[in-house]
């Protein structure tokens, strides 16, 4: 089993070391280089990116520069924020990003898998159709227009909620709510095919026939059995909420790292834009890594079939 | 006794009659003809065009003279989301094609093939599967000047490798089937198997793929359109109308209603096609 997970941490390492490498690609690639296209560049910059970058040093010099730095965690200066690094936006910003990200997180799961596990129980039944409609919808409608919807609602025409801003609990909740919609359906839509599966095995029926109530069944035998797609399915989750807050904090002007890489895409911002990049890659390859191994340790099948490919 | 039999369909008469059954897929459907009806024909009908500006008629609610109302340069809401429906038409089928064809290709000759070949194209398949590619489209997309033919481009890059693994999964296991051995050991060359026997059996895993690609890519265009990446002005896509929308809300609803309405409407009768397809392709279901 340690092979597999070493096998997984070389993986990790070759990925992330293909995401650094594209990203200089990518920075040296533009034509006329990066940083002449703006004509507008403030002189300060200029000369500070200048003298840091060696421009006129041999390309795999600044690769190997490049590189060093990375492992050094310097992800260099802003082009638009003189005087700030990158590394100081993400570690203002992140923190707020992950908040949100977090709570969206625990809403799909504590939502999704009881309404999940509920419509299996009550399959084809109206409260199975009405779940299952209601999570299609979910699926359909992108996150940031149920964001606009929300806030249309809520805080322009109730007035429960603030529209824009940061700071107390009543901001997180818009937020946190139109990022999870996309995954309280698809989790809903998942347990319930795989609770569907788990309770139709003998052992179920084994559960019931000893006289065991529904509510025992499930929470002490199917819903171990029929978490497993859950598990595997929160890498995409984190990307998708991940890639999702770049809007939702747009619309809601929450000053978090999502919003920072909207905006240094706008400004140009090529240092920032290219790092939040691969700040992020590298969180997501290293958070499915983790979700891959973990899922190894759960599953027992995975476990003994690896025990017997070694 | 009786001499009657029962006439046997294809695998695709069984499908298309349990398609039919499906009430909420034959809507999707028919969300989708008039979708492309009124992507294709509408801009005809309309008096306006998408870039006409007309400032005195600026924030127009609904009327009987604009249908959909004015943005805020009096220009026709509902020609121009007659064309942000082109623009999201055609960047679902162009990606799906794109990917169809890398995919199949790819995932044909790395499932056929087997062994090493198959193993070194799956890992390739694997790292790739790894990188968060939604972000590199963006950064495509800011280095590489946005546009159309670009969106195609990064769209069709990432969708390929679902349709490879797809692709591959049902060519291994096609090729173990019992009548392909059988055709074999009557001396069917290998051409003849892969266009005669394991083709035909793709169709449907790949006809459900694609049909739930095809909102995946409408997502990610109006998304990237949403936050400045997509089409430029005057332009329109349904994305960045939604994005002129959001930041009139408080004045002029309408302007964000129609397109969000656009997307999601097209969206779900994709999904419920999507759905209908995959149901009525599911083999376990075929043998009853």
């Amino acid at each position: 089993m340690s092979k597999y997970i070493l096998n997984r941490l070389l993986i990790l390492v070759f990925v992330v070391w293909i995401i650094i490498t594209v990203t200089f690609g990518f920075l040296h690639s533009i034509p006329g280089g990066p940083f002449d296209r703006e004509k507008n560049i403030p002189e300060e910059v200029k000369r500070n990116i200048e003298a840091r970058y060696r421009l006129n040093d041999p390309l795999y010099k600044q690769y190997l520069d490049y590189l060093l730095n990375i492992i050094r965690l310097d992800l260099g200066p802003s082009y638009k924020y003189i005087g700030r690094s990158v590394n100081d936006l993400i570690l203002e910003g992140f923190p707020r990003s992950a908040l949100i990200g977090f709570l969206s997180i625990l809403i799909s799961l504590s939502l999704g898998i009881p309404l999940g596990s509920y419509c299996a129980l009550k399959q084809n039944r109206w409260q199975d159709h009405f779940l299952m409609l209601t999570a299609i919808v979910g699926v359909s409608v992108p996150s940031f227009i149920l964001a606009s919807i929300l806030m249309y609602f809520f805080s322009l025409k109730l007035k429960i909620f603030p529209a824009t801003g940061w700071g107390t609990f009543k901001h997180l909740i818009l937020p946190s709510l139109s990022l999870s919609s996309f995954s309280i359906a698809y989790i809903i839509r998942l347990i319930r095919s795989s609770m569907l599966d788990v309770l139709s095995q003998d052992y179920i029926k084994t559960a019931y026939s000893k006289g065991l109530a529904t509510r025992t069944v499930v929470l002490k035998h199917a819903l171990k059995n029929a978490i497993f797609p859950i598990v595997t399915y929160l890498g995409p989750l984190t990307a998708g909420i991940l890639t999702g807050s770049f809007v939702i904090e747009k619309i809601f002007s929450i000053p978090g790292l999502g919003r920072m890489l909207v905006v240094s895409i706008g400004n140009r911002d090529y240092t920032a834009t290219l790092g939040i990049t691969l700040f992020y890659s590298v969180l997501l390859v290293s958070f499915n890594s983790l979700v891959d191994i973990v899922y190894m340790i759960l599953d027992p099948r995975v476990r003994l079939s690896k025990k017997q490919m070694i | 006794m009786s001499n009657k039999r029962k006439e046997s369909h294809s695998i695709y008469r069984l499908a298309f009659l349990r398609f039919r059954r499906n009430r909420l897929a034959v809507i999707g459907v028919m969300i989708i003809v008039f979708l492309i009806l009124f992507a294709i024909i509408g801009p005809v009908l309309t008096r306006y065009s998408y870039y006409e500006q007309n400032l005195d008629n600026a924030f127009q609610i609904p009327s009987s003279r604009y249908l959909l109302g004015t943005d805020q340069l009096g220009r026709d809401l509902l020609t121009r989301t007659m064309y942000g429906a082109r623009i999201s038409l055609a960047v679902g089928i162009v990606a799906s094609l794109i990917s169809l064809i890398i995919g199949v290709a790819y995932g044909g000759i790395s499932g056929y093939l087997g062994g090493k070949v198959d193993m070194i194209m799956m890992r390739f398949v694997d790292i790739l599967y790894g990188i968060p590619l939604t972000l590199f489209v963006i950064v495509l997309m800011v280095l590489f000047k946005p546009g159309l033919t670009n969106i195609f481009i990064a769209l069709g890059v990432v969708y390929w490798l679902n349709m490879a693994r797809i692709v591959r999964g049902q060519v291994l296991s096609l090729k173990e089937r019992d009548y392909v051995s059988a055709v074999k050991s009557l001396g069917a060359s290998d051409i003849r198997i892969i266009f005669l026997h394991i083709i035909p059996n793709l169709i449907g895993p790949v006809i459900v793929t694609l049909t739930f690609n095809i909102p995946e890519a409408i997502f990610t265009e109006s998304f990237l359109s949403y936050i400045g990446l997509g089409v430029s002005a005057p332009m329109a896509s349904w994305g960045s109308l939604a994005a002129e929308g959001t930041i009139a809300i408080r004045t002029a609803p309408h302007l964000l209603f129609f397109p969000a309405l656009g997307i999601s409407v097209t969206m779900l009768a994709f999904n419920f096609v999507g759905d209908g397809l995959r149901d009525a392709f599911d083999p376990r279901m075929i043998e009853s």
